[in-house]
């Protein structure tokens, strides 16, 4: 083997060898799962008292719309574990085994970065099977569409599986930035969750669009799935098509990775 | 073999390691000693690569740890025993590291057996003792079977039986051809297993020998001597071939007996006001090359 493969294979096994990655793993399909069904409860029983003026799809689009919840509430969860994976190991200190392991840094930082890919994947079908089983499900039983049928509602499955991989890189790039696990996360949930979604109400303040505001990482991931309830709430922030969406969340994952190495990672451990 | 050669390394104003060389030797046990924050661990971090030297080198054959093509089967390195996730397992902490160095996962289960963890090897880390997180660290270092092994204060955390157990570990090592560096702040934990000796105080060389030479040199006899006319005794000294030194409280001489300085000093009327004969053994000359040179920096 040589050391490339080597390298992420050790990344694979730091991942599996503790209890965080299927913990998360439910969080994810419950947290996901329960606001998607909180939606579907809350469109069905009450869609009547919706504002008049908003646009609110009906069938199979108020299904995928419906299901496009998934990564807005799902997102955070490889993007964390994208930053664990770099502060988890100043955290615990292990850092130091793992560049005895493999001393060329820029790899062990790469290996961190391409191994989060599939674990983005895996949290992207945690966040689907939370969608069918708290979205799907209740839909079906209350006679409402599902989707499901719809090919397009399979696409914009692939596109959060997309989404939620660009997040876990995001999350390495933040992870290596910042070093610290705690302020990682924090700061993660903060300007995603909060910073964010408070920038993007702006055009709706001003009545006028702020085209650079598509950029946002949040703005990009919600491009990616193609669908987002935040948009269409709102009516502000357009959304870009997918390939720029995707170059978009790819350019801020390598930029805080690329800055992470140069600025942390380099650095001395000990 | 391992050679540190003009090693320095600067924290902002504060210099931690100071052009410091000295070599790690196969086959033999060197003890790396000196006070707490004496520079032991950045020199050993320097080795590693896992800290960037100011200027100097360190190298194992000729090339630094980073240009080893497989660093864990020619250096085997224990730091601190904090360096593990809590919730991992000591199987899984070794597998991972044998998965990233291309070691066969087979190796895993021996050094987990030789270090005296075979049956706490599936438990997770968080729940070991000092003395289990040092012998894990011991096991990880040996995983590669390397030819080089760099030791940070070993025998930390470990009970009495397990110092015997490492002691014995090392020489058994040191006789089948590696190099072992051990480190330590205290030379009774490592006298009984070390050949040669490493001494180093606020980042700087004060004495590197082998062991017995250290030793040879604690049995000359050291005295603590003032006198009213300092100079009128450093003549004396001259004149009877007598080395004159300053220790840490004032001046020493080296070769006489207390006895013979103060006959001598008596025939020249010389006035002594000190004459005291210095507690001898290695610990006593270990302590006389560090003391003075403080661990508060």
């Amino acid at each position: 083997m040589n050391a490339y493969a080597q390298t992420l294979s050790m990344e694979f096994r730091k991942y599996f060898s503790t209890r965080t990655w299927w913990a998360l793993l439910l969080v994810t399909v419950a947290w996901t799962g329960m606001n998607v069904a909180m939606m579907v409860f809350t469109v069905h029983f009450g869609g009547a008292e919706m504002d008049e003026d908003m646009f609110v799809p009906a069938g199979d689009d108020l299904a995928r719309l419906l299901y496009s919840m998934g990564t807005t509430f799902g997102f955070v969860f490889p993007a964390i574990v994208g930053a664990m994976s770099v502060a988890g190991e100043y955290r615990h200190q292990t850092l130091t085994p793992t560049l005895l392991a493999d001393p060329v840094r820029w790899r062990v930082l790469a290996a961190k970065f391409v191994s989060v890919v599939p674990l983005g994947a895996l949290y992207a079908v945690a966040v689907i099977v939370g969608c069918l089983l708290l979205g799907a499900a209740p839909l079906a039983l209350l006679g409402d569409a599902t989707g499901l049928g719809d090919g397009q509602t399979w696409e914009m499955f692939a596109r959060m599986v997309l989404a939620m991989v660009l997040w876990g890189l995001v999350g390495v790039g933040l992870g290596a930035l910042v070093t610290n696990q705690m302020v990682a996360i924090v700061s993660l949930l903060g300007i995603t969750m909060f910073l964010e979604p408070t920038l993007r109400m702006l055009p709706m303040l001003i009545g006028n669009d702020i085209p650079l505001l598509s950029y946002l990482p949040g703005a990009l991931g919600d491009s990616v799935t193609g669908e987002s309830m935040y948009t269409m709430l709102s009516d502000q922030t357009s959304l870009v098509s997918l390939g720029p969406a995707v170059l978009g969340l790819l350019a801020y994952g390598v930029v805080l990775t690329v800055a992470g190495y140069f600025l942390r990672f380099r650095k001395d451990v000990g | 073999m391992l050679e540190i050669d003009g090693l320095t390394k600067r924290f902002g104003p504060l210099t931690a390691v100071d052009d410091l060389s000295f070599t790690v030797p196969p086959g033999k046990v060197t003890g790396f000693l000196g006070p707490n924050g004496a520079g032991k661990t950045t020199t050993l971090r320097m080795a590693l690569g896992l800290t960037r030297p100011t200027s100097g080198t360190a190298t194992f054959d000729g090339r630094t740890y980073q240009q080893l093509p497989a660093p864990m089967r020619h250096v085997g390195a224990a730091l601190e025993a904090s360096s593990f996730h809590p919730g991992r397992t000591a199987t899984d902490h070794a597998a991972m590291i044998a998965a990233g160095a291309g070691i066969d996962q087979a190796r895993c289960a021996q050094v987990l057996d030789l270090v005296g963890l075979g049956s706490a090897a599936g438990r997770r880390v968080g729940g070991f003792s000092m003395g289990m997180r040092a012998r894990l660290g011991l096991a990880v270092a040996l995983l590669g079977d390397p030819q080089v092994l760099l030791l940070d204060e070993p025998t930390n955390g470990l009970d009495p039986e397990g110092i015997v157990w490492i002691r014995d570990l090392l020489r058994h090592l040191a006789d089948q051809g590696k190099a072992v560096l051990v480190s330590s702040h205290l030379l009774s934990e490592v006298q009984q297993s070390v050949d040669d000796v490493v001494i180093i105080a606020h980042g700087r060389l004060v004495h590197a020998s082998p062991l017995a030479e250290l030793a040879a040199s604690a049995h000359e006899n050291r005295t603590d001597v003032a006198a009213a006319d300092p100079e009128a005794l450093a003549r004396l000294a001259q004149d009877q071939g007598w080395t004159l030194t300053t220790g840490p409280s004032g001046t020493v001489l080296v070769g006489p007996t207390a006895a013979e300085i103060g006959h001598a000093a008596f025939a020249a009327g010389i006035e002594l006001h000190q004459l005291a004969t210095q507690r001898g053994g290695l610990e006593a000359a270990f302590l006389a090359l560090t003391e003075g040179q403080g661990d508060i920096r």
